[in-house]
Formats: structure tokens, C-alpha cells, sequence
């Protein structure tokens, strides 16, 4: 999967523009980064990287570049 | 007033709070991040074991500890002020995950509903709460108008509570789609 597509499918998951996805953007400044886009980021991971997250790797997810790290 | 019953969810359960309660409560209020998003606080753990008795004896007034699946207590909530069919929804401060979280609002929700015979939801949100403001315009819903609570302003909302439910129908699902991951319970 391609940046671009991976930046495309993360800001239909949390519902965002892809335009606020600059990697080195931190995700507290992400209006949308909220609880619904957190829980909807663990299905979208499991589902499409079959990547299970746990509770405390959600606390260390600090950057867009973060979630883009686990979408390998 | 006590509901009497623990109310069972997939990562959280939920029962009413006890006198014995009041240190948990105290110390999670007093946290530096629920201070914007908690009313006043009281002076010490006595008062809160007072304040706790007093609101056990309300009327249409139940207040919650959330407790993680392995009994750990993560949380509180508030349904109060009840009256023809509206009950205001707060008191929410939670140390627990946004699974947690998120599956406890919807279980206050269907309590309400259906247990309470709730219509209406009325809750104010802090003007300087924006995550949780931002999370209601993206359900469309609308503010009703502006308070005062205390030194501070929020805006109020009051919801149909078949619309929130509806609304949490995504939410609802993914929770469905997660139960098997245990580290979201603990």
C-alpha cells in the first residue's frame, strides 16, 4: 500500500481530511482525534493489517507517522 | 438513590457508588485533567463521603463507578436532575482507555432508556472541553444555548435519546468488532 493510500485510508477512518495528515503532525492537534477515531483506528488495524493493538500502544501513538509505522 | 444491580458490559461494569467510594471519587476528581471537565470539587474525602451519602438518599439521581472487567475502579458517571423523562448526563471523569469510555457512554445511554424510561438527554459541556465538542457536531448535534457552572461557561444540549443511541450505531458495532481483545478490559 502506497503513502497515499494509507494517508487516504486513515483519514476515512478517523473522519478527517487527508490534508491534516502531515506525518509529523501530532495527533492531540487533530481535531477528530477523539475516542470514536481511536476505537475506529483499532478495527481499521485489525481488519486491514491484521495488526492487534493493545490498550498501552494506543497511549504511545503520538504522530500521524506513529499510525503510519504500524500500517506496514 | 442506589440501582441495585451491576450493569455488565464487554470491557466495563457498572454499579452504583457507595460511601466507600468516597476516597476513589475524591482523588480521581481532583486529577489534574478532570478539573475542566468535573463541577466543583469538595474540600476533602469527608465531605465527598457526606456528598456521596446525600446524593444516595436523591431523588432521581444515580451516580456510577466504572469498574474495568477485572474489578479495577476506572471511573465515574452521573445520570441526575430527572425529571419528565429528561435526565441530565455528567459527572463523567474516567482513567480508563477510550474503549472504556466509549462503550460506558453508550451503557449510561441504554440504562436510561430502558431502565429509566428516559426521552431526553441534557448535558453541558465545558467551552473549553473542545475534543468533546468537536465529537457532538460530528453527530450533528447542536448546542441549545450557553450557562454558567461556577466560575465557568458551557454550552448545553438537550438530545432525544433515541437520537444518541441511533447516532452510537457505528460505535456500537466496533466495540463488537474488538470484544476479543482483552487488553481494552483490564
Amino acid at each position: 500500500m502506497s503513502l497515499e493510500e494509507k494517508l487516504a485510508l486513515l483519514a476515512e477512518t478517523i473522519e478527517t481530511d487527508v490534508e491534516n495528515l502531515e506525518p509529523d503532525r501530532k495527533l492531540e492537534d487533530i481535531q477528530e482525534w477523539d475516542s470514536m477515531a481511536k476505537v475506529s483506528l483499532i478495527v481499521m488495524l485489525d481488519e486491514e493489517f491484521e495488526k492487534e493493538i493493545v490498550a498501552d500502544d494506543l497511549l504511545k501513538l503520538e504522530t500521524v507517522q506513529d499510525i503510519l509505522d504500524i500500517m506496514e | 438513590m442506589k440501582y441495585d444491580r451491576i450493569i455488565k458490559g464487554r470491557f466495563v461494569d457498572i454499579r452504583s457508588i457507595d460511601v466507600e467510594d468516597a476516597e476513589f471519587s475524591y482523588d480521581i476528581r481532583n486529577m489534574e485533567f478532570a478539573r475542566n471537565l468535573v463541577g466543583k470539587q469538595v474540600k476533602d474525602v469527608d465531605s465527598q463521603r457526606k456528598y456521596i451519602e446525600q446524593q444516595l438518599d436523591r431523588e432521581g439521581d444515580y451516580y456510577f463507578v466504572i469498574l474495568s472487567k477485572s474489578g479495577k475502579k476506572i471511573g465515574l458517571y452521573g445520570i441526575y436532575n430527572i425529571h419528565d423523562n429528561i435526565a441530565e448526563f455528567g459527572r463523567e471523569v474516567s482513567i480508563g482507555n477510550s474503549v472504556q469510555a466509549m462503550e460506558t457512554k453508550l451503557m449510561m445511554l441504554d440504562f436510561a432508556r430502558d431502565v429509566l424510561g428516559i426521552k431526553q438527554v441534557y448535558s453541558v459541556i465545558y467551552t473549553c472541553n473542545v475534543k468533546q465538542l468537536n465529537q457532538q457536531k460530528r453527530f450533528g448535534i447542536e448546542p441549545i444555548g450557553k450557562v454558567r457552572r461556577g466560575d465557568d461557561e458551557c454550552f448545553e444540549f438537550l438530545t432525544d435519546i433515541d437520537i444518541l443511541i441511533d447516532r452510537n450505531k457505528k460505535l456500537r458495532k466496533l466495540l463488537s468488532q474488538i470484544e476479543g481483545n482483552d487488553s481494552f478490559k483490564e
